[in-house]
């Protein structure tokens, strides 16, 4: 079109007018340039619009790997699916077709889905949702992995935000030692890659052990000190004796987080310098005299202590002399004490008893020692039932996690037969939230067992919410009609009634969720 | 699983959610979608009724609600004293359709009662004059007005654009740099549209203020208001259809029953695409309708003031077979559904599908029977989301491409569908580009 410029009518509209002459082309004698302004902007805006061309020359994007062969999951399970993603700004959930409301419990829903999935597709449209979701849930990342298949992994190729997903994939496809040789991976790769890199070497054998502390000690020098600490991590990976001298050097590390690491690593090994070190100050301040247990708590800590980990400022209300040795024993390689039952059963001064226990159930709980661990949940479990001081509890519920996922069953089936208002009272929901999933048939039984117990006490009630929350994930989704009868048994007007009707529909919930992933 | 055959299932247990009027029904007829208050539930399918899905609901009074609905249209009835409408005893009986378990039943006799009592006043309805149809067509709806009052209106709509008109020239003259400031001045002269009762005109003002940081898209728009005004003040020499073109886009109403007399239109009507727009506390609904048989594009339109719920009888990626009348003007035509032959379905393919350029020259031809056009549907075959420099656009296979609206976001889930392949996608063209609303993938029309 050969008329005004566009350019030149925009600048003039811009400025106005009355300040600048028009375009050449624009307006007729006699004409108000306003309106001669309007009209050609008018006719040439339209122009614009209708003569819009494509761009050419765009480049035709790389395709994911062809998946149109593998079969799509269900679109029932997908629209649950896509249910239980809808979440607003603050992630709590959005769709009212899910029957729970906090992001805790969607999101064990939505691991529950994922594990379902199997071999099908995922459609591409949950995709980018389940990558926000495993970008901000990293225990989620495995199964988005494994449910959203190459599709997933191309998609996460397109935005630096989702690159985890790669280093996820990594690990996994590691895990079978099919890239310990990926030479590229481990010079250019990001650090979840090496990491995953260097646990595949460490998984060969003694020579697979040595490649990787000499990979490492190559690297060392120029690592920054957060890829230190994760490289340094995959050491628990066959860890072994000859592993010592490279933890020792980590404990000379400028960066805490890198020093925390080798310490984690080296009370692993029993035979350590380290462990005998802790050992002959332990044992300084524990003795055996003549059948009772006498203690001397370290009465100072000093350098020494503290390059070995000893945290020397006690936390409120703990006295010095008493935090030192509660670290030391904490420390300290259980099998020191030789047999959890009989060393239990020696006499304490009372003075330090506490302290004693304290010590001894930490290095429990953070050595894992499933022995030791019942042996002091026993003795616990009773005295916190009888009215134990609150940290007791939180104690004993770390003693919860070093316990045997049979143990803990047991022992909840157990708390749960005395009632619900004891089994709170030494945390019986931490042991349930530990509890494998879905729990096993006693369990089930004992957690009906429970709920009948209590309907129509209103006193019990939050308990009764607390309780029936975690059963509605936990419990086999077969129990969706057992749970639904029980609801259904409870007059309207109870005030348990929208307690237990929820517990119902999260139940059946799952239940036609996993039906229609079957 | 219990079967629902003769009604495919196209509703999803948050289309049904986004029925109800308020978070509150949705969470209280989430509490009653279990097993515990429907004492009796089914999906009847008798030939001479439409679907109807009904049960029977166990209040807190000693006799059960009866529940009905109508999946056609969908409309509700329950004997409940609740004023929310729908109620949350309906929107609980949708959830457990929508879940599958209601199981196909004969109606009894208080189900079929309704619905006969609805199918006879429809048949009033088509003979006698038209009431206000139904609440999906709310929008539009006006009585009649008597030829002294249009007068008095027509009168007023050329004052009010007359001095939007002078308005515009002095902007111009004044220069546009100071008129992004003007704030108040702007609004001044929206509202005196809105009192003038040129409302689309004030409705195109209003959302130019959206565009005040880009002195391109701010001159066009003015330019194209005063091309409105010209267009209203000659509007006896333009062809019929622009001239229609300019009324409704200065916002001349017309009456739903001048709209309804119109000649009827009937094909298999394709949902391409829904998108909800917030104007001025107005929620407005524009669903992208593509007949089956035909490939013409319509449009529908509903509103929504704050609290209202918006119809959701038109489902991305389903089609029905219905009568449509169409609107005098404007570009793609707005339709009204007159009447529908069948429940919706999903869809089997896409209909009116082309090219990139095919779809830019069909756009073009809209704008010279509609200069005023903001959205035009797009339904485009063999295109693939790509990132070009710091946006996206959608690429054919000759590397030809459409800018993809920044405004929309960036395309994950229409990437994450296509997975780098050709596709056939929908959206709306507007001045800051596409913006994709659905997708064709496994066989079936994903909404984005």
């Amino acid at each position: 079109m050969n008329g005004p410029d566009w350019g030149d009518v925009v600048a003039t509209a811009l400025v106005g007018t009355q300040r600048r002459t028009l375009p050449a082309g624009v307006g007729r004698p006699g004409e108000d340039p306003a309106e001669a302004l309007l009209d050609a902007a008018g006719t040439l805006t339209l122009y614009r619009r209708a003569g819009f061309r494509a761009r050419a020359g765009l480049t035709v994007p790389e395709p994911a790997p062809d998946d149109s062969g593998i079969p799509l999951v269900a679109w029932a399970a997908a629209a649950r699916a896509a249910d239980l993603l809808a979440v607003d700004a603050a992630g709590y959930g959005t769709s009212n077709a899910v029957p729970v409301r906090d992001a805790d419990g969607r999101l064990e829903l939505l691991a529950e889905w994922l594990g379902a999935v199997h071999d099908r597709r995922v459609p591409g449209e949950l995709l980018p949702a389940l990558l926000e979701i495993a970008r901000r849930h990293r225990a989620l990342r495995p199964l988005v992995a494994a449910a959203g298949g190459s599709r997933a992994a191309w998609l996460a190729r397109q935005r630096p935000e989702w690159a985890f997903l790669d280093a996820t994939a990594a690990d996994a496809h590691d895990a079978s030692g099919a890239r310990a040789d990926d030479a590229q991976g481990w010079e250019l790769g990001s650090i979840g890659r090496r990491v995953g890199i260097l646990t595949a070497v460490r998984r060969g054998g003694p020579e697979g052990e040595q490649r990787g502390r000499d990979m490492l000690a190559d690297v060392w020098p120029t690592e920054t000190p957060d890829d230190r600490a994760a490289l340094l991590g995959t050491f628990a990976t066959g860890l072994s004796p000859a592993d010592e001298p490279v933890l020792e050097g980590a404990l000379d590390d400028r960066r805490k987080e890198v020093r925390i690491v080798g310490l984690d690593l080296l009370a692993m090994l029993p035979d350590s310098a380290y462990a005998r070190r802790m050992t002959e100050r332990s044992t300084a301040c524990v003795r055996i005299v003549g059948g009772r247990i006498q203690v001397v708590p370290p009465s100072a800590c000093d350098k020494a202590m503290r390059r070995d980990g000893i945290v020397p400022r006690p936390p409120a209300g703990v006295g010095e002399r008493a935090w030192w040795l509660e670290e030391l024993l904490t420390r300290t390689p259980l099998r020191v004490w030789g047999e959890p039952e009989e060393f239990l059963a020696l006499p304490v001064t009372d003075e330090w008893a506490a302290v004693l226990r304290r010590g001894l159930a930490r290095a429990a709980a953070g050595q894992r020692d499933p022995r030791w661990a019942t042996a002091l949940t026993g003795r616990l479990t009773e005295e916190v039932a009888a009215g134990g001081r609150p940290d007791d509890r939180l104690l004993l519920e770390a003693l919860y996690d070093a316990l045997p996922s049979d143990a803990l069953s047991a022992l909840a089936v157990g708390v749960l037969r005395r009632g619900l208002a004891g089994a709170a009272a030494v945390g019986v929901e931490h042991v349930l939230e530990l509890c494998p999933r879905p729990w096993p048939e006693p369990l089930a039984e004992a957690v009906f067992g429970a709920l009948d117990d209590l309907g129509g006490r209103r006193s019990a009630g939050w308990r009764l919410a607390g309780l029936c929350e975690l059963a509605a994930l936990r419990l086999p989704a077969d129990t969706a009609d057992r749970a639904t009868r029980m609801a259904a048994a409870l007059p309207s007007d109870d005030p348990m009634s929208s307690i237990v009707g929820r517990f119902a529909d999260t139940l059946r919930f799952r239940h036609d969720m996993l039906a229609e992933l079957a | 699983m219990a079967e629902t055959t003769t009604v495919t299932t196209v509703w999803t247990t948050d289309q049904v959610m986004a029925l109800a009027p308020d978070s509150s029904a949705q969470r209280a007829a989430r509490g009653l979608a279990g097993d515990r208050v429907w004492l009796e539930t089914g999906l009847s399918a008798a030939d001479d009724i439409d679907p109807t899905l009904w049960g029977l609901c166990q209040g807190s009074g000693s006799t059960p609600y009866q529940t009905a609905v109508d999946l056609t249209e969908p409309a509700f009835k329950c004997t409940c004293p609740s004023r929310k409408f729908p109620c949350k005893h309906a929107l609980a009986l949708l959830l457990r359709w929508s879940s599958g378990s209601v199981p196909e039943a004969v109606a009894p006799s208080w189900a079929s009662a309704w619905q006969a009592a609805r199918a006879a006043r429809a048949n009033r309805a088509t003979a006698g004059p038209v009431e206000d149809p139904k609440p999906g067509s709310r929008a539009g709806g006006r009585a009649p007005v008597s030829e002294k009052a249009q007068a008095r209106r027509a009168d007023r709509i050329a004052a009010g654009l007359d001095e939007l008109d002078r308005w515009l020239a002095d902007q111009v003259r004044a220069g546009l740099a100071g008129t992004g400031k003007g704030g108040a001045a702007w609004d001044t002269m929206t509202a005196r549209l809105v009192d003038a009762q040129a409302a689309s005109a004030a409705g195109i003002l209003r959302r130019t203020g959206a565009v005040l940081g880009s002195p391109e898209r701010l001159l066009g728009e003015l330019a194209r208001l005063h091309l409105l005004v010209g267009g209203y003040r000659r509007q006896e020499e333009l062809p019929d259809e622009l001239a229609a073109s300019v009324r409704m886009r200065v916002g001349v109403p017309i009456a739903t029953e001048t709209v309804l007399a119109g000649a009827p239109v009937r094909d298999r009507w394709q949902v391409h695409g829904v998108r909800d727009e917030i104007e001025d506390q107005l929620t407005v609904r524009r669903a992208w309708l593509r007949g089956a048989g035909s490939g013409q594009p319509l449009i529908v339109l509903s509103f929504a003031v704050a609290g209202q719920s918006l119809p959701v009888d038109l489902l991305p990626g389903t089609e029905f077979d219905a009568d449509v009348c169409l609107y005098p003007g404007g570009q793609p035509a707005r339709a009204l559904i007159a009447k529908r032959h069948a429940p919706p379905e999903r869809m089997h393919f896409v209909a009116g599908g082309a090219g990139i350029e095919d779809n830019l020259r069909a756009h073009a031809l809209a704008l010279a029977g509609d200069p005023w056009l903001d959205y035009w549907p797009m339904a485009l075959d063999g295109v693939c989301p790509v990132r070009d420099g710091s946006g996206w656009a959608l690429v054919d296979a000759d590397g030809f491409g459409l800018p993809l609206d920044p405004a929309a976001g960036e395309p994950w889930r229409l990437v994450a569908v296509t997975a780098g392949r050709p596709a056939t996608i929908t959206g709306e063209w507007s001045a800051g580009g596409l913006r994709p609303l659905g997708v064709w993938a496994d066989e079936r029309l994903v909404r984005l």
